[in-house]
């Protein structure tokens, strides 16, 4: 496991910020949930697995607890609705849009840029 | 498979993450628990649609829950260094309820009072069958029936003031366990029951008298 240091973004992390900046303007206002994530990050990285619980929800509280996500639970009505469990929602904030461009001016090379990146 | 088999990955799920966040605060557990609930469901139903087979599923889930167990470990690690402990308040553990110690105490007790009951018809069994010895032997049984009564008295008033005077307690239930014992030379179990409440007394009693000082 990577060990972080104070300011600086994970890998994963960025791959989270990335991926979620990245979605459109309609998806982004309504959120994410984890399991939406780890799929999208299967996706990009073209892995086979899904990310752990643990890792995913791991660096989904971190970055929330740095300011860079925000999270709120959606509408009881709703899932209840759906039949499903509540989701726990995040969303990027101004502050993790800023993080994010500076992570990735920082690391011009990175693997998980050109990843994700559709350019 | 069959339906139920298809829900092993999420008991074990589940099972990991009552481990994981056993004594974090509740609110952060909660979140936990219905964050993973919540991804459980959503994988095995779009797996469902998928036409992903149960066992694949139960696999990528198991899969998932144990890819991540270092990073919970981590987070728990992290979440309890962040939290800080409860204030240790001295002495506040005796208002909290010692059950074996008052079991003890009630089946003491009930010995106590039976025997010492007991005892005096014994007085007027002796008198009318000639067997006892007269004066002697009447106010020997009176005397040992108040003596027994008098250690149940003693037995109630240590429990009662354990929270007030811990050592005077301590003492009362010391006397009122272990004096009728001496004379329960017939009754074997009784030494048991006394060292197992005396032994519950002196565990359970703090060195000092209880101040709500915050350690």
């Amino acid at each position: 496991m990577a060990r972080r240091r104070p300011g600086v973004l994970l890998p994963l992390e960025i791959d989270i910020l990335d991926r979620a900046a990245s979605s459109p303007s309609s998806d982004a206002a309504a959120g994410f949930h984890g399991f939406l994530m780890a799929k999208w990050l299967r996706a990009d990285s073209g892995a086979r697995r899904l990310t752990g619980h643990g890792t995913l929800y791991k660096a989904l509280g971190r970055l929330e607890t740095a300011g860079l996500l925000e999270s709120w639970w959606e509408d009881a009505g709703v899932a209840a609705f759906d039949g499903r469990p509540r989701r726990r929602l995040y969303r990027v904030t101004p502050a993790g849009r800023a993080a994010l461009a500076a992570a990735l001016a920082r690391a011009p090379s990175s693997a998980w840029r050109t990843a994700v990146d559709p350019t | 498979m069959s339906e139920r088999d298809r829900g092993v990955g999420r008991r074990w799920c589940h099972r990991w993450v009552r481990c994981y966040t056993r004594r974090l605060p509740a609110e952060v557990a909660a979140r936990r628990h219905a964050e993973v609930e919540s991804d459980l469901w959503e994988h095995e139903q779009e797996a469902r649609a998928a036409g992903v087979s149960p066992r694949a599923v139960t696999v990528e889930i198991l899969g998932r829950m144990l890819t991540g167990v270092p990073a919970d470990l981590a987070w728990r690690r992290s979440v309890r260094r962040a939290t800080p402990a409860p204030p240790r308040v001295r002495g506040a553990w005796l208002a909290a309820p010692h059950p074996r110690l008052e079991t003890c105490f009630v089946v003491l007790v009930a010995v106590d009072v039976s025997i010492a009951i007991a005892m005096l018809p014994g007085v007027a069994i002796g008198q009318a069958t000639g067997l006892a010895d007269g004066m002697a032997f009447d106010v020997g049984m009176i005397l040992w029936a108040a003596a027994t009564f008098a250690c149940a008295v003693a037995l109630g008033l240590g429990l009662l003031w354990r929270g007030r005077r811990p050592l005077v307690a301590l003492g009362l239930l010391t006397l009122g366990a272990a004096a009728p014992a001496v004379t329960w030379f017939w009754l074997p179990p009784a030494y048991l029951l006394t060292i197992a409440t005396v032994v519950l007394a002196v565990v359970t009693t703090p060195r000092r008298s209880p101040k709500a000082t915050v350690a």
